[in-house]
């Protein structure tokens, strides 16, 4: 169909929401959307807030701006965003609105396509104990408790976690991983209408430390869900659940070293490969255990930057863990004969973003990322492909 | 001046300048979205958050401490790289080489080397550069701003061999092991606005000028930066952990069909 008539059966059934969401995965503001089609600011608020409806011509205008068919305004059967969670951004401070938007819509997207799979495949049960903590008393073992709680229910045996994406998936969470244009968000995760999701980072590249991210996100997700987001307190509560889920104090105290002397080296590689966790966060659990002394823990951690390990730690497993749901069920759904271009058009986003959601490993590159504005200390990356109307520079083009 | 272009050259050549500018307005960005009067901030929480985070993006950019690789692998764990800074910074930042440039600290104050060439750094009063009072800093400082002028303009008052001689020999107690700069930085809190020199310090006892010569960092264009991706493919290695279970639903009528030829 002609994209003129799409807008203009569109603009009957157009959904404001779906503007918001359109704009924030492009990372705009308001009035950049609004100068990018020669409209007020007021105008682009009206259409998002519902108050007014665009016309056919617009609803075309802002398709073409924003790089999406116009379909994508469509309204839908139940708006995802007003039943999900506000989600947990480490680094409030460092992140800016603009940026925590597009993850938020990102990871809406990543729900909505969930949505439109799940009419052809049935994915596990959700099934995550929840466990609220409150943030008030930060040195009660609240968060070890859940942590407990999660081991029990999930039916862990003793000692290192496995699969950990996999544990995850298997009780019904969606794991999915953002973009390499949204690399300055870390993890985050919410809890949706339909399941609970975790966003993963795309160019965390480390086996090890990536399962601390999601045990962490988890973490969040059993003890936080009414909890305001963002605060230090959250933040350190999600780390010890993290820390007690992958290595249990009773089971990992009496080996943990108890001075940096000697062997202690070898055995913490040792104890790294033995529960896929960094030597760095095995340290900081020595040190939270008593184990090791204040001063034995910052010079361990003086040694790991010297010997450049706090970006690039020795380890065996060069492999990350990857998350299967969506990419099996388009897998599943190619045998039966329904091509991805059929999925595409039934959840109506950008195939680029499609198969970014759907896919098992993090897309690698990001060389085509067009910064969408140009104030300094704001550029975020639009997530929907080129648009044809701006001048900007083109990296690595 | 020979040496203020030799210099200068070298440093800009391989990307130095453009690294200490963009390690800068990295920081003070960052310090000035921070900082709060509501939040009981003052003049020594600026200086201090404002020092602490350029020392932190000059090792992010020339990759020394924390941020060190070992493998030679220059974009290994880029989210370590990347963390708190902004898309901004992420798409300025130089790509330098690591190892091009390598911490080495005087007497305690953070100090990075490339080649043979040192520069340290020194906080100063917006809009006083000229007259940063050297002898009223601390003994580094004085200590690298009374290094000898590498081109002394008029002819030394001590001639005379016998005390030329020994005015040479005074100096070489004061020489450093390496030529050592100063890398002079303000910030006017109130216009936001920020100077960036990279000179040679002069001894300013009694007054007179800082400098023998210094280089305005800001007048250079901004480095294109371009972001850094690991595209190392990952390695697929056998994977022994199945998929989550995801079957295909199947309509009603399917059902009642199963239900039909099951029952038989």
């Amino acid at each position: 169909m002609p994209t003129a008539d799409r807008a203009a059966e569109v603009a009957a059934f157009f959904d404001g929401a779906r503007l918001t969401m359109a704009r924030h995965l492009a990372g705009l503001r308001k009035s950049d959307l609004a100068a990018l089609i020669e409209k007020s600011p007021t105008a682009v608020g009206g259409w998002e807030s519902g108050a007014k409806r665009p016309t056919a011509a617009t609803v075309a205008q802002l398709a073409l701006s924003l790089a999406v068919e116009p379909g994508f305004f469509a309204i839908r059967p139940d708006d995802i965003a007003a039943l999900s969670t506000t989600p947990h951004f480490r680094s409030l401070r460092s992140t800016s609105q603009l940026a925590r938007d597009q993850a938020y819509a990102y990871g809406q997207l990543a729900v909505d396509i969930a949505g439109s799979l799940e009419r052809h495949v049935e994915f596990p049960e959700p099934n995550v104990p929840n466990f609220p903590v409150t943030v008030t008393s930060p040195d009660d073992d609240g968060p070890e408790r859940a942590a407990r709680l999660v081991r029990e229910q999930w039916g862990m045996e003793d000692g290192p976690a496995g699969h950990l994406v996999r544990l995850l998936e298997n009780h019904g969470l969606l794991v999915v991983f953002s973009p390499p244009q949204a690399a300055t968000v870390d993890a985050y995760s919410f809890d949706s209408r339909l399941r609970p999701v975790v966003i993963l980072n795309p160019i965390k590249r480390d086996y090890y430390r990536q399962r601390f991210d999601v045990a962490h996100e988890l973490g969040h997700l059993v003890m936080h869900g009414d909890a305001e987001p963002g605060g230090r307190a959250v933040e350190d509560q999600a780390h010890r659940f993290a820390a007690e889920l992958l290595m249990p104090a009773e089971q990992i105290r009496d080996h943990l070293p108890m001075s940096m002397g000697g062997n202690a080296w070898r055995s913490l590689a040792r104890l790294k490969e033995q529960w896929g966790v960094s030597i760095q966060a095995l340290l900081y659990r020595a040190r939270w255990l008593g184990r090791l002394s204040d001063v034995s823990y910052r010079n361990a951690m003086t040694t790991i930057s010297t010997r450049g390990w706090r970006r690039d730690e020795p380890g065996l497993i060069t492999v990350i863990e990857q998350p299967s749901l969506l990419p099996r069920a388009v897998e599943l759904l190619a045998q039966e004969g329904i091509e991805d271009t059929i999925l595409i058009e039934q959840c109506r986003v950008p195939p680029d973003l499609f198969r970014v959601v759907t896919s098992r490993t993090p897309e690698s590159g990001g060389l085509h990322a067009l910064p969408t504005t140009q104030r300094a200390g704001s550029r975020v990356v639009s997530l929907l492909g080129q648009r044809p109307h701006i001048e900007v520079g083109h990296p690595g083009v | 001046m020979k040496e203020q272009r030799e210099v200068i050259s070298a440093l800009r050549g391989v990307g130095v300048l453009a690294g200490v500018r963009w390690a800068y307005v990295s920081a003070t960005t960052r310090t000035l979205e921070q900082y709060s009067e509501a939040d009981g901030h003052d003049a020594a929480w600026l200086g201090n958050t404002r020092f602490t985070l350029f020392r932190d993006r000059l090792d992010r950019v020339f990759a020394c401490e924390r941020y060190a690789v070992h493998s030679g692998n220059d974009d290994a764990d880029l989210d370590v790289l990347y963390d708190q800074l902004s898309s901004q910074d992420i798409f300025s930042m130089p790509q330098l080489d690591s190892g091009l440039v390598r911490r080495s600290n005087l007497n305690g104050s953070p100090g990075w080397v490339c080649g043979e060439r040192r520069f340290l750094l020194a906080s100063c009063d917006y809009g006083k550069l000229d007259s940063l009072p050297w002898p009223r800093r601390g003994p580094t400082k004085q200590w690298v701003a009374g290094q000898r002028n590498p081109e002394p303009q008029q002819p030394s008052l001590f001639d005379d061999e016998e005390i030329g001689g020994l005015e040479a020999l005074l100096a070489a107690q004061r020489d450093l092991d390496l030529d050592t700069y100063v890398v002079s930085h303000t910030l006017d809190r109130l216009g936001g606005q920020i100077e960036l020199v990279f000179g040679r310090p002069r001894l300013n006892t009694g007054g007179g000028q800082a400098w023998y010569w210094y280089e305005n960092l800001l007048t250079d264009p901004p480095a294109g930066g371009g972001r850094r991706t690991d595209d190392t493919p990952l390695p697929t290695g056998p994977n022994t952990t199945p998929d989550a279970p995801v079957r295909l639903r199947r309509s009603a009528e399917e059902r009642r069909d199963d239900r039909r030829s099951g029952g038989q």
